[in-house]
């Protein structure tokens, strides 16, 4: 194509300019094709690495022990060999490379997997998980694969899961070495691929990761989980600020989607009259311990929290999200009587509203606008089921919202149209 | 990592480390089903509700409990060292529990603390051999079969478990002396 492109261009067929579209339209239609090519090879990866685990779980009782050794070594030496093929061959493709790197990730858990079935070995889902991600680790920056990643990130979750939630304290459990040897990757990969899919579904993964694991920080007779995750998506709203994740899509930006709907679905549960912070907040204040761990992570995080927002001066845009963790802190400080937290935290969710709507009306933002409008929406609905109000004056209430909703669309549609006259 | 021969290096040592552990499992595995010393574990009456557990039967075990002096000094979880003996009938019994290791040569292995009773002065462990491994379509029969066994009082199930330098591989299961999997093949025959 590039040569008739060429002889069309010296024949006078096409001038400079065309010849140029062509050639970036063909370039376009090449990088689609790949990431076709992408998708598929890392879908029939998975599928074939899930198929060989259950293959396995069948436990061929009819071979000999012999037999059953070398079965299971085999996948495993043959994505290896595939592996160092792609290592040396084509480490320039992504599908090849993100492909092997996933086989090889399974075919490690399907080894080890079988050998602990043939010697009828110890039963723990711990010890096995743990092992194959330590051997996994290395695949992910070696053969410099995402889906690697990805599923490292979930292997490693749910190991942290499984440890955090039993007797076991917070610092035993290996699952935050691993995360912390898993950073160099995950920045080195919004440095480089700022924009890749992957990169993407990493801004999501992470933060799951940590909210999943964070509840094992929960000592036994603590009551501060409460101010530790509003602090943790708190934070994650202020993180999705940093420079670096300013200009991602939308939905590219995962921390500041789970911050906020997180803050927002907590904050919406403390409005509720029967939903009493008082239990907590007895239990709670002036609890300082050393040992308190949920004491100690909300002052950790609100910490780090000040810091990044000091360091990186993100005053613009302010989002009052900010403002959560502290009020949550002070609330769970002072020994107030029961009721004035849920006022509190009322009366914060209106000022939530009408901010993100005035912001809405000021941007020009439908978005922001509708978001307002939704807070409101779902403040004054919760609201129905703490207190008596006959249907109709319910009625009226939602008429009122829907035609706000209305009228709010419309206006900024015929500011819109001024505008653009 | 721009370095490509480095790259390289680190890949052959991946991948000879991810070789390295399972094999070195199986050769540790196989020691100890070679060399070490066969012990009879008794296993106890089992709810037949409870040992579904897919492609394996969950073995639960009589003599699991030990009288200690005072329990305040074990906690849940805990990983001991069990020393064990045989009885006048040849099973494995526990002689002592402790959470070092054993100086003298005794044959012994791990466990965990299952569960503390204080006021009866009493722990029980848990073996590291709870799972018996079967084809998928005989684990059932099988689980059945050990079903029936363990709560019938007059038959005596026990698991044989080869022992060498505080590790343990579960060998075979016995249902009055005769291997599960052989009484699986035969009643698989009959259906």
């Amino acid at each position: 194509m590039h040569k008739e492109i060429k002889e069309w261009l010296d024949n006078g067929v096409i001038d400079n300019d065309t010849s140029v579209r062509i050639e970036n339209y063909i370039a376009s239609k090449q990088k689609n094709t790949q990431s076709y090519f992408l998708v598929f090879g890392i879908i029939g990866s998975l599928l074939i690495g899930l198929g060989l685990m259950l293959i396995i779980a069948h436990n061929w009782d009819h071979f000999s022990i012999i037999t059953k050794t070398a079965i299971s070594l085999l996948p495993l030496m043959a994505t290896q060999i595939m592996s160092g093929f792609v290592l040396f061959k084509k480490f320039n493709s992504d599908t090849w490379r993100e492909s092997v790197a996933t086989l090889l990730f399974f075919s490690i858990g399907a080894s080890i997997a079988l050998i602990s079935q043939t010697y009828h070995m110890e039963s723990d889902e711990k010890s096995f998980l743990l092992t194959w991600m330590l051997l996994a680790l290395p695949v992910v920056y070696l053969m410099n694969s995402s889906m690697t990643f990805v599923l490292f990130t979930c292997g490693i979750t749910f190991y942290g899961a499984l440890k955090g939630y039993s007797t076991v304290p917070f610092y035993k459990n290996e699952y935050w070495l691993l995360f912390l040897l898993m950073l160099p990757f995950y920045i080195q990969n919004i440095k480089v691929k700022p924009s890749g899919l992957f990169t993407y579904l990493q801004h999501w993964i992470l933060p799951c990761s940590l909210l999943v694991v964070f509840g094992s920080l929960h000592a036994e007779g603590e009551s501060w989980m409460l101010p530790v995750y509003i602090s943790l998506l708190s934070f994650f709203v202020l993180f999705s600020y940093l420079p670096v994740f300013t200009n991602l899509p939308f939905f590219g930006n995962g921390y500041r989607i789970v911050g906020f709907t997180g803050t927002l679905l907590l904050l919406f549960i403390i409005t509720f009259k029967d939903w009493d912070i008082h239990n907590y907040v007895t239990s709670a204040y002036f609890s300082f311990s050393p040992i308190k761990t949920d004491f100690w992570t909300t002052i950790f995080i609100l910490i780090s929290f000040i810091l990044i927002w000091s360091v990186n001066k993100i005053k613009n845009p302010f989002s009052p999200l900010f403002l959560v963790p502290g009020i949550i802190f002070l609330l769970f400080l002072f020994p107030l009587p029961h009721y004035v937290p849920t006022i509190v935290i009322n009366f914060f969710i209106l000022f939530l509203a009408v901010f993100y709507l005035r912001q809405g009306l000021k941007k020009n933002h439908l978005g922001i606008l509708n978001g307002g409008l939704g807070i409101l929406t779902i403040l004054i609905f919760c609201r129905f089921f703490d207190t008596e109000i006959s249907f109709v004056l319910r009625g009226i209430i939602f008429l009122l919202v829907g035609f706000g909703f209305f009228f709010a669309n419309y206006y900024m549609f015929q500011k819109r149209k001024s505008d653009e006259k | 990592m721009k370095n490509k021969p480095v790259r390289y290096v680190l890949f052959a040592v991946m991948c000879c480390i991810q070789l390295y552990i399972p094999v070195s499992m199986v050769l540790q595995q196989n020691d100890t089903l070679n060399n070490g010393v066969p012990y009879l574990f008794l296993t106890a009456p089992v709810d037949p509700n409870d040992i579904f557990r897919g492609k394996y039967i969950y073995l639960q075990f009589s003599g699991n409990e030990v009288v200690v002096d005072s329990t305040k000094v074990w906690n849940y979880d805990q990983e001991v060292f069990v020393s064990l003996e045989k009885d006048e009938k040849g099973f494995a019994k526990i002689k002592t529990v402790s959470s070092d290791q054993p100086a003298v040569r005794e044959d012994f292995m791990k466990a965990k603390i299952l569960s503390i009773f204080p006021d009866q002065h009493k722990i029980t462990l848990q073996f590291p051999f709870e799972r018996y491994y079967m084809e998928e379509f005989d684990a059932p029969v099988a689980e059945s079969v050990y079903a029936e066994a363990a709560i019938d009082t007059s038959s005596v199930t026990y698991a044989l478990v080869m022992v060498k330098n505080g590790k343990t591989t579960l060998k075979d299961v016995f249902i009055d002396n005769i291997p599960v999997k052989t009484i699986v093949s035969q009643k698989s025959k009959e259906r």
